[in-house]
């Protein structure tokens, strides 16, 4: 508690990772850590940033808008060729977005990079946007980041769309839940960090499904036991998939998983004719 | 030659969501859905043209399976019927004069894989049979309600390990059959215990397996979209049926053992003549998934065929056979 008091004190942001770094022997895991801070900031009744505690960020993000802090610009997400690392907001920040359409989340990586480095941000057919993503899970700072955005966006006439694009798997719509409706794990953060219009672009199994030929053969993965376990745990334990719950078009998909025993990975599209990109203007336009 | 058929009545919005799967007896056709109700509705009075509500809705079983239901099936007497959840259980039903169905047990498989999958109740609604991820055929005999929690299980064959999805139980109870992710074909002897054929052709997903109504035949379908047809005493695959563009979801032999009906991915129903080994009819109701097809069994007053699909549109829609074809 030394460490935080300081931290505040002084105004210093501090991550849990440098918490933990401070005397790794009295603490001996990161995750007691965690812990600590977490019950620390339920208990005390506040969000972990006003104890100046941060998350040491790992989302990435690519568009055409501006961070200004203190009247100067300290962000370009511009880059096709660089990554840019989702910033760690402060109170004040004002985040320009006047071109922006859209903004994507991307669950994986690796197709985060491939539409960054076609530029899709700029070139989609549905106007210019933001990509981003949170590696898997994102974490508090990705979903701060994103709910800032969505926060800018509700103030003006013309409405932002929030897409998610995942893989059509029982982890991917584990992690597109985790962007709307927050973690189990921590429920205290989720009013304010959650995204209420995210709309599941893809990809989903029926998808692929509904044009066999197109894909061929390895295009879609049998579900394995674990697979299946956890889309009943899903169906089981979260009311976010419950049958009267806000999201019955998802639940239902976990359903038809459940049916045709097959996943399907975002990658298969990249041998659709148009590319992932042909493919998600198309959707995109479709979602209108 | 093609037949004619058509679409006299639908039951929209019969189920919040997706109809997973039909089963019909004489009086009801009775519908799973990923809801947690089963919905019950009448047949009786679909026969007279002047009928407002050809199909009313006599019964929802409320709460049936919480995490909703993906197989139901009826004996051929009409008088029970199984229900497997996606939360693993299985229940048997029975009606009563009063045409009402009350649940009169549960199955839980207690194996480490658990999960039951396809379920088919033999003729007299004496036996269930089941599928499990691991390729085990389970029977139960479920002939005295409350016995053993529902029923006690009778038989498990062992297959190659690959995924039951589909099964069936022979009219004469002699046999069971059951199709396979790896698209192997098992039919088993219910006395001996014994696998009797694996079948040979399909390479894909089995999604449906029917035995013909005089047990001649035997017809199975899936992802490779064909339909095949075996005869069941050699074992010999005598037809491969073609002409769905997508995956087929269900199968359901006419009771006169003429016609065969089949659902697909991409919402078609075809109708196939075994005669003749062709497609005949085939009817869209919209690009939405039939997850199930069944032929309505034909009563007195009933002159045509008629049959019901399901799926997708969560809406069980009728077709009857236009007169003079």
């Amino acid at each position: 508690m030394s460490i935080l008091l300081d931290a505040i004190r002084t105004g210093q942001l501090i991550s849990k990772r440098d918490i933990y770094y401070i005397e790794p022997e009295f603490f001996r895991a990161q995750y007691i850590v965690n812990n600590i801070i977490d019950d620390l900031a339920c208990t005390i009744g506040v969000n972990r940033g006003a104890l100046n505690v941060e998350a040491a960020g790992k989302g990435l993000v690519a568009g055409n808008f501006r961070l200004i802090r203190e009247s100067q610009v300290v962000l370009d997400a511009q880059s096709p060729t660089e990554d840019t690392l989702i910033p760690r907001l402060k109170n004040g920040d004002e985040i320009d977005i006047s071109r922006i359409r859209w903004v994507m989340v991307i669950e994986k990586e690796a197709v985060f990079h491939r539409l960054a480095r076609s530029a899709y941000h700029i070139r989609a057919t549905g106007g210019e946007g933001i990509l981003v993503t949170g590696k898997g899970y994102p974490d508090l700072s990705t979903r701060a980041f994103l709910r800032k955005l969505y926060d800018v966006a509700s103030t003006r006439p013309t409405p932002l769309r929030f897409y998610a694009l995942t893989d059509g798997d029982p982890h991917g719509m584990a992690i597109m839940s985790t962007y709307k409706y927050g973690s189990v794990a921590q429920l205290h953060e989720n009013a304010r960090l959650s995204l209420p219009r995210l709309q599941w672009l893809g990809l989903r199994v029926s998808d692929i499904v509904a044009v066999p030929d197109e894909f061929g053969d390895k295009a879609l993965c049998p579900l394995t036991k674990r697979d299946r376990n956890k889309i009943l745990a899903m169906l089981q334990n979260s009311p976010v998939w419950a049958s009267d719950g806000p999201e019955p078009q998802w639940r239902v998909e976990l359903q038809r998983m459940l049916m045709l025993n097959f996943k399907a990975e975002i990658e298969v599209l990249y041998e659709h004719t148009g590319g992932l990109e042909g493919w998600i203007d198309r959707r995109m336009f479709r979602q209108e | 030659m093609s037949k004619q058929y058509l679409q006299t009545h639908t039951i929209s919005s019969a189920h919040p969501t997706d109809i997973f799967s039909l089963a019909v007896t004489a009086a009801h056709i009775l519908s799973a859905s990923g809801s947690s109700s089963l919905r019950v509705h009448s047949t009786a009075s679909a026969a007279n043209p002047d009928t407002e509500d050809p199909y009313p809705l006599t019964q929802t079983l409320e709460g049936a399976h919480k995490l909703g239901a993906h197989h139901i099936c009826a004996s051929r007497d009409g008088k029970r019927a199984a229900s497997a959840g996606f939360e693993g259980s299985v229940k048997v039903w029975e009606v009563d004069e009063s045409g009402a169905w009350r649940s009169i047990g549960a199955i839980v498989d207690n194996a480490k894989s658990g999960e039951v999958w396809a379920i088919a109740l033999s003729e007299d609604g004496k036996y269930l049979a089941g599928t499990s991820y691991d390729g085990r055929i389970n029977i139960w005999d479920v002939s005295t309600p409350g016995a053993e929690g529902g029923g006690k299980k009778i038989r498990e064959f062992e297959t190659k390990g690959s995924f039951g999805m589909s099964i069936d139980i022979s009219p004469d109870g002699a046999l069971t059959a059951s199709g396979h992710a790896s698209g192997s074909i098992y039919i088993f002897s219910n006395s001996t215990g014994r696998l009797v054929h694996s079948l040979p052709g399909l390479l894909k997903p089995v999604r449906a397996v029917t035995f013909s109504p005089g047990c001649r035949y035997i017809a199975a379908a899936g992802d490779s979209k064909v339909v095949a047809l075996y005869d069941v005493r050699s074992g010999e695959q005598v037809a491969n049926l073609s002409g769905h563009r997508s995956w087929v979801m269900s199968l359901d032999w006419s009771t006169t053992g003429e016609w065969l009906l089949s659902g697909a991915h991409d919402g078609k129903a075809k109708v196939w003549s075994i005669e003749r080994r062709e497609c005949v009819a085939t009817q869209t109701e919209s690009e939405k998934t039939l997850w199930a097809v069944k032929w309505l069994p034909k009563t007195a007053g009933m002159r045509n065929e008629t049959f019901a699909t399901a799926g997708a549109n969560r809406s069980i829609s009728f077709y009857r056979e236009a007169s003079g074809t």
